[in-house]
Formats: structure tokens, sequence, C-alpha cells
């Protein structure tokens, strides 16, 4: 591995703000031409950027993990996937890119890339709660007792946090249900 | 429907009781709907649930919103302060309209009719290149009118060639991805192709230019072949039809602090495939 491809694994393995912020500097202004190239905008080039590190932050963390291209080949690859897989769902024919966007690289990706968008879909419902919402599911999913969250949040009662908890979850898995994807998701 | 809630999580928690969960599970079996529910639970619970991702996504968004942050307040500061100074060049040019027409001018009183041209040259001031920095390039016979291209620090970006950086790779056809570095006096290039045309042998050069306007494309500094190796066909990496070449270039070049650009191109293409830049 070259030590500039290794500085980048390491920045994402290590998730170091530094390193993730030359990894942006270096990486997205190119990952911006190819989307822009392919009918996207710079905000779609920032989400595929983001959940291109986020599969790679995923695969770092298997114990065999071997880069066997260089890093930019890896990065690359997996978001001509996602930004290929993106325009498929959302253009349908109108706008695609070249059959062989397709990067067959590196064993076990192609689940991972999966799995991102499925999880995506989770991350997404999420995003669109009140900021308090997120905050009691963020501690709440973390498995942080309920009656520490009452506490965290200034709340009267356990059983008022408890309630809260419901309606932010029950926001959030309307949201989802509410998502195109979900059918999708659910009937695999 | 809260109740169902906490029933689910204590499921999923494996908190249920053990009487309670068999009796669950016996509803789960005949039920698809809450079947449905519980696998929705359990994924969401999955995904919002990973610590270490999370951290990581928080950690991503702040770059990612930091990474925005001078764009986004450079260009709206430099717009308004444009709409300022176009604003008072039309509040100028109005002003000075309505004078010269409306302005009862006694013939006794000799008034000094306002130049209407006066204004304009303030607000492009800062725009305009001190004539004492110009180049000393002497204008083409042909071209009289065409102002001569002025030198700019060794350390400011090229506009044309900024470009061409930020819209690299600039081929489809030849997808290529390059870093250059200069340490001491050696010069060194790596870069990474994925090509289906790129036939074997096929020369690829480099050729490097400072960052002054008047010498891209015509005054090179330096020039040379790159070194084109395939990546191992065996390797898993590749696209379906694509072949994977490694770039690689080296040379020894006495360069004064500056901003530099280097441009790869591959014989029988008019365009250039990459434009990157390097700092001395």
């Amino acid at each position: 591995m070259r030590p500039a491809d290794e500085h980048y694994i390491n920045a994402i393995r290590n998730n170091d703000r530094k390193g993730l912020q030359q990894l942006y500097q270096e990486f997205l202004p190119r990952i911006s031409a190819f989307i822009r190239k392919n009918g996207g905008r710079d905000a779609d080039a920032k989400d595929v950027f983001q959940d291109a590190l986020i599969v790679i932050f995923k695969k770092v963390q298997e114990a065999d993990f071997q880069l066997t291209s260089g890093f930019y080949t890896l990065l690359y690859g997996i978001c001509r996937n996602l930004w290929g897989n993106r325009l498929q769902k959302k253009s349908g024919n109108e706008v695609s890119i070249p059959e062989d966007y397709k990067y067959t690289g590196e064993a076990g990706l192609s689940q991972l890339l999966e799995q991102q968008e499925e999880e995506q879909l989770f991350w997404d419902a999420f995003r669109q709660l009140g900021q308090d919402c997120q905050q009691l599911l963020q501690w709440f999913f973390a498995k942080v007792k309920m009656a520490e969250i009452a506490e965290r949040m200034e709340y009267s009662s356990v059983g008022y946090a408890k309630k809260r908890k419901f309606q932010c979850k029950e926001q959030l898995i309307q949201r989802v249900k509410a998502d195109a994807r979900y059918s999708e998701l659910m009937n695999k | 429907m809260q109740e169902q809630y906490e029933r689910i999580e204590a499921y999923l928690d494996g908190t249920l009781p053990e009487p309670e969960r068999k009796a669950f599970e016996a509803e789960l079996e005949g039920d698809k709907t809450l079947a449905a529910e519980v696998e929705l639970h359990r994924r969401v619970h999955r995904t919002l649930g990973n610590a270490s991702e999370w951290a990581f996504r928080q950690n991503l968004e702040a770059i990612s919103e930091a990474y925005e942050a001078p764009a986004e307040n450079g260009k709206p500061g430099n717009r308004s302060a444009l709409r300022l100074l176009l604003g008072i060049l039309i509040l100028i040019i109005v002003a000075s309209l309505l004078y010269y027409f409306f302005m009862p001018a006694p013939d006794a009183e000799p008034v000094e009719p306002p130049a209407i041209e006066q204004p304009a040259p303030s607000p492009t001031a800062p725009e305009e290149v001190p004539k004492e920095e110009a180049v000393e390039e002497t204008t083409t016979p042909t071209a009289p009118e065409d102002t001569p291209i002025a030198n700019i620090p060794p350390d400011q970006p090229n506009p044309a060639l900024e470009a061409l950086v930020a819209a690299s790779p600039l081929s489809s056809t030849y997808e290529l991805a390059a870093e250059a570095r200069l340490s001491n006096q050696n010069f060194t290039l790596e870069g990474e192709m994925l090509s289906a045309q790129y036939e074997e042998g096929k020369s690829m050069t480099l050729t490097l230019f400072d960052n002054q306007p008047g010498n891209y494309p015509d005054a090179p500094l330096h020039t040379g072949e790159i070194q084109v190796m395939e990546i191992d066909e065996d390797a898993p990496i590749a696209f379906a039809a694509k072949k994977a070449y490694f770039l690689d270039y080296e040379a020894t070049l006495d360069l004064p602090a500056g901003l530099y650009y280097y441009v790869i191109r591959v014989d029988g293409e008019a365009e250039a495939l990459w434009v990157g830049k390097m700092e001395r």
C-alpha cells in the first residue's frame, strides 16, 4: 500500500478529523466533477462522497481488510456504483451512465453497497426529525437508560421520557414507511 | 401503541420474560404485519444503534459543512460587493444625467458639464492591473487593442488552469486520477487510469507549467513521457470492460517556490486527460 493510501485508510479507520478533512480537499472535487458530468449536482456529490466513505469505514473494520487497489480507485469505484444506482432509481431510463459502471472489485463490497443503500433510508428519516427527538433517540439507540435520558433531557419524569421516546420513534417509523424505498426493502 | 413498541423493544433486547417471549413468538408466526413491524424495528435499531458509525457520520457531517463554508461565505459576499458597486455606479450615472439635462444652466455662468464617463473607472479600478505590473511583452502589430498579459505572483492561482483542475478527470474514455509531489528537486507523479480504449505502448506525456497566464499552453517548463503499467489482470479491482493502469513519472527539477500545474495527455487525443496542481 502506498504511504498516501495508508494515510487515508487510517484516517477513515480511526475517524481522524484532520485526515478526513484532507480526504475531502483532495478527492471531493474530482468526485463532484464526475457526478456533474453524469446528471448530478454538487450536493449529490457530497452525499455520494459521504456514503462512499461510510462504506469504506465499514469495510476497513473487517479484520482481513486489505486494499488491493489504489485508494482513489476504490473510492471512485464506490461513488460510481452509488451514483449509478441512484440515477437508475431516481430517473428511470432518462439519465444513465454506461452499463459498465458496476465496480466489481473488493470481495464483499457489493453486499456493503447494498446495505448502505438500505440503511440510508433510516438515516434519511432520522435526519428529518426535530433536534430533541434526534438527541433522545440517539441515546435510546445507544442503550442509555431511560432514567438517565430523562435527566439529560431535563424531563420531569421517566414516564414522560418514555412517552417522548415513543412519540419520536413513531415519527421515525412513519417516515420510513412513507418512503418509496421501504416497500422495496421489506420485499427483499 | 406505546405498549406495542415497548414489547417489540423488549423482545429485540432479549429482556422479555420467558412466557411472554414464547407467546410473542407464537403471535409473530401467525401475524405477518406484526412480523414485518418487528423486522423494521430490528433494522432501525441495528442501523441507528451503531455507535462508531454514528461518531464517524457526525465527524463527516461537520467536515462537510465546514468544507462548503468558504465557498458559500465567499460567493455571496463577493456578489453583494459587486452589486453595491454596480448600484453606486448606476446612481452616479443617473444623477449625472439628471443634472446634465434638468439643471437650468444660465449662459453667463459657465457650468462644467459633468463627464458621464468619469465615475465609471472607480468601481472597476480594483480589478484593473496597475500599469507598472504589466508584462513588458509587446502586443502583436495585428492586434494593437490587446492588453498585455499581466504577471501574477508565483503563488496565485491561474483561473483558466484552476477550472481544468476542478473539472478533472477531463475524459470519460480515459478515467484518470493523478497526484504529483515535489520534494527538494525530486518531482514524482503517481496516478491510476481506467480505460477500455488505451492501447499498450501509446505514449502518455506530462507537461508542467508555472502559474503565469501567458505560459499555458505554449510555454511549458518541462515535458516528459509517463511510464504506464497495466495493473495485474487477475487483481479483483476492475470495471467490467476496463483495464486498470498505474502511471509513474519521476524527474529532477530545480524550481523556485510557487504554484505549478501539470497536464497529462495521451497520443491521439486532442484534449488533456487530467490537469493537477502542486505547490513548491
